[in-house]
């Protein structure tokens, strides 16, 4: 085995990931920890400063509800993500999210994020739910807070080291392993409870572009299924792992489409000039009631457009210019106020990109578009695992103490595993937390987490025998290339070990072609999950055999396992659930219509520690009294 | 682009993704403490500029309770700053 030495952290709370629900439950927990003498250590793959799916920036907070200004309540937030969900969302965990999570905004306000305003003050909303923010260091600015006050109640930050397995007694997860991307370190965490914020899943599904730009997807490539992994190899029940996302974006580089269609009220159009949410209306009759809901349910939007793209109506347009010409025409009598808004609206479409997504800001600049001349491209992306926007894959956690959900045992947000816990994109079926959600539920599982340690807190027992095989398990990929890789003239080629790169491609040719990704036009069927299975039963037999030159490529080769258990989890869902029901993330060639009356339940499923089988399971829908 | 964006020598060059982005254009980024301008340069030469503010506040001063008022009780529903940090009186709930 590679000679690496075993680093023991020993801690209260371990909080597994660096992104915006880990920095909350730092931010919640660290206060608690203070008052009651605990320690809290977060572990974060890469730099805190600019890690995870806000690293680069945003140019919106998608989630505020306004209470205190009367603006909208809790209950508001609950209709709108039922609708958008197909009825499918855990109502506990929404209206819980949603009630906290202005004063995560308020928060970021004071931190030094600046929200744009209006004249009178008041914040300015891009939608409904949504406000305008120059959100460039947004991330530098919440994970600032986070540490501060880790700093503040003595605890740890640990950067550039890799989570990969739980640690468990029995049914109660005690910790974590997982290793240095930078050095020959392999770490073992020790903890009273967990919280899992790891992020979601991309490259499960092949991405669009496969050259240079096999990184540029939506959300961030960097996310793997680490949290998925986590719950699952942990034991927990999982939920909605049938719920992906495929976003419509500005094409290829993937520039957000929400300030176009909420800011600047931009159509979009088919290459025939036709707007496919006006001639497709009646399709959305076929998925009432939701389809005639508005906002109408993203995926129903996807959807209609997919038909277009589907009868070689495409490419679809954004029409930008229009857009921009519209907003400005208020000021057609007056030149010089005409003119002072053009600029005005220019700018605020570049910062849009600049502030979030660089390279579409470099792909209009290169194909000389300026928005205010010129539509742009839109197209619908691959697929991705992300819960905490308009997909619902995660754990299925316990809801607040104080609603009578029939969902909850003890404290918020914790899984069926004993004190580990799930925010963000761990968490299933709370859909649209996006940002600032996602910060609110961390939060929330930051003081439900330090309550359970202070209540029910013993000290791990952790099976160091055990460690050391997990250890073993983690480094091979690394002994594997040392034994095998002078037996062939490229190292590359070779028939004892699989590269991190070449294995991907084979998981995302199957996800793609059996499990309807972009090739298959996001169709899939009874008959291709089955078959997609089979082969995914031999792709798991040869992750075993993946090999690893250096640290980079051994943490490639665990993401690479990440995926492959979304990726599992996510095909047999599909396959229990004998319904479509969002036709715009996946459709069931051979169950084409929505069946409220067998499937309005969420799919569970939980992968046995002991056999490694799945087990799949009904729950049934909850929603609140009176909402 | 974060690198870039970080580098305090302005030493740090990028193109667009080779296999969709077409050669010759270019966005530089110029960071300062509280705002950030940037530089489109389009293929046909043309150029743009762009000032946007980044933060409020000086870097490392984020105070994690906000200035908002706390509490000590552990079984309620009010996460540290709340209810002060939501403006209403008490976290909302249902029976």
């Amino acid at each position: 085995m590679a000679n690496w030495e075993t680093v023991v952290v020993n801690t209260d709370l371990l909080i597994c990931g660096g992104g915006f629900s880990a920095c909350g439950a730092a931010t919640e927990a660290a206060y608690w920890a203070k008052k009651k003498g605990l320690k809290v250590t977060l572990v974060d793959k890469a730099a805190l400063d600019r890690s995870g799916a806000v690293a680069m920036g945003l140019s919106a907070i998608n989630q505020y509800v306004g209470i205190k200004d009367g603006e909208n309540t809790a209950e508001d937030y609950i209709r709108y993500v039922r609708s958008d969900l197909m009825g499918i969302s855990r109502e506990d965990l929404v209206y819980n999210i949603a009630r906290h999570v202005d004063s995560t905004v308020h928060l970021f306000e004071k931190w030094g994020l600046k929200i744009w305003k209006d004249e009178a003050g008041k914040y300015v909303h891009e939608g409904r739910w949504q406000l305008m923010i120059n959100g460039e260091s947004y991330k530098v600015i919440i994970a600032e807070a986070a540490k501060n006050a880790i700093a503040a109640a003595g605890g740890e930050i640990i950067e550039r080291v890799f989570i990969v397995d739980p640690l468990m007694d029995g049914n109660k997860c005690v910790g974590a392993v997982g290793f240095s991307t930078r050095e020959n370190k392999f770490y073992v965490f020790k903890a009273k409870a967990v919280i899992a914020g790891m992020g979601g899943a991309v490259h499960v599904f092949r991405p669009r572009s496969v050259g240079e730009g096999f990184g540029r997807s939506w959300y961030p490539p960097f996310n793997s299924g680490s949290s998925a992994y986590f719950t699952i190899k942990a034991g927990a029940e999982m939920t909605c792992q049938e719920v992906r996302f495929i976003p419509v974006r500005f094409k290829d580089a993937y520039g957000p489409v929400g300030a176009w269609f909420l800011l600047f009220k931009s159509r979009a159009i088919s290459a025939t000039g036709g707007d496919y949410m006006v001639v497709r209306k009646a399709e959305l009759e076929n998925w009432k009631p939701y389809g005639l809901v508005k906002p109408i349910p993203a995926n129903l939007r996807n959807y209609l457009g997919m038909l277009d793209t589907e009868q070689g109506l495409g490419p679809l347009y954004m029409e930008t210019d229009e857009a921009i010409k519209n907003i400005a025409a208020q000021f057609k009598d007056d030149p010089k106020a005409f003119k002072k808004k053009m600029k005005e609206l220019e700018s605020e479409a570049w910062e849009d990109f600049l502030d979030m997504t660089i390279s579409q800001a470099i792909l209009w600049a290169a194909q000389n578009v300026k928005p205010e001349e010129k539509h742009s491209e839109i197209a619908a992306c691959e697929p991705y695992f992300i819960g905490s926007h308009s997909g619902a894959s995660g754990a299925w956690v316990s809801g607040p103490e104080d609603l009578p959900t029939p969902y909850k045992w003890g404290y918020a947000n914790m899984t069926t595993a004993e004190a580990l816990f799930a925010v963000g994109d761990g968490s299933g079926a709370s859909s649209h937390k996006f940002s600032s959600g996602s910060h609110a539920e961390g939060r929330i599982a930051g003081k439900a987490a330090i309550k359970y340690i202070v209540e029910k807190g013993k000290e791990p027992k952790v099976d160091m025998a055990e460690v050391e095989k997990l250890k073993a398990k983690i480094l091979l990929p690394l002994d594997l290339w040392d034994k095998h890789s002078k037996e062939t003239t490229d190292v590359e080629i070779n028939t004892n070990y699989l590269l991190p790169r070449q294995f991907l491609h084979r998981l995302q040719k199957i996800m793609d072609e059996y499990a309807g990704g972009v090739i298959s036009g996001f169709k899939t069927s009874k008959s291709l999950c089955e078959r997609g299975l089979e082969l995914m039963a031999l792709l798991k037999q040869d992750a075993e055999k993946m090999g690893a030159r250096n640290h980079h490529e051994l943490m490639r080769v665990w993401e690479n396992n990440q995926r492959v258990y979304q990726a599992e989890a996510h095909i047999r869902s599909i396959l229990f659930r004998e319904e479509t029901r969002w036709p715009g993330y996946y459709f069931r060639a051979d169950k084409p219509k929505m069946d409220d009356a067998n499937w309005k339940c969420f799919v569970n499923c939980q992968w046995d520690r002991k056999t490694g089988e799945w087990k799949m399971m009904k729950k049934d829908i909850w929603t609140m009294p009176g909402v | 682009m974060c690198c870039v964006k970080i580098c305090p020598q302005q030493a740090m060059d990028v193109r667009g993704y080779a296999d969709f982005i077409p050669m010759g254009a270019s966005a530089t980024p110029l960071r300062g403490s509280e705002d950030i301008m940037w530089t489109v340069k389009f293929r046909d030469g043309s150029i743009k500029r762009f000032k946007f503010p980044t933060r409020t506040t000086p870097e490392g001063a984020a105070d994690p309770l906000g200035g908002f008022g706390t509490h000590d009780d552990l079984n309620s529903q009010a996460l540290a700053t709340e209810p002060a940090s939501l403006g209403l009186k008490e976290v909302p709930t249902k029976k």
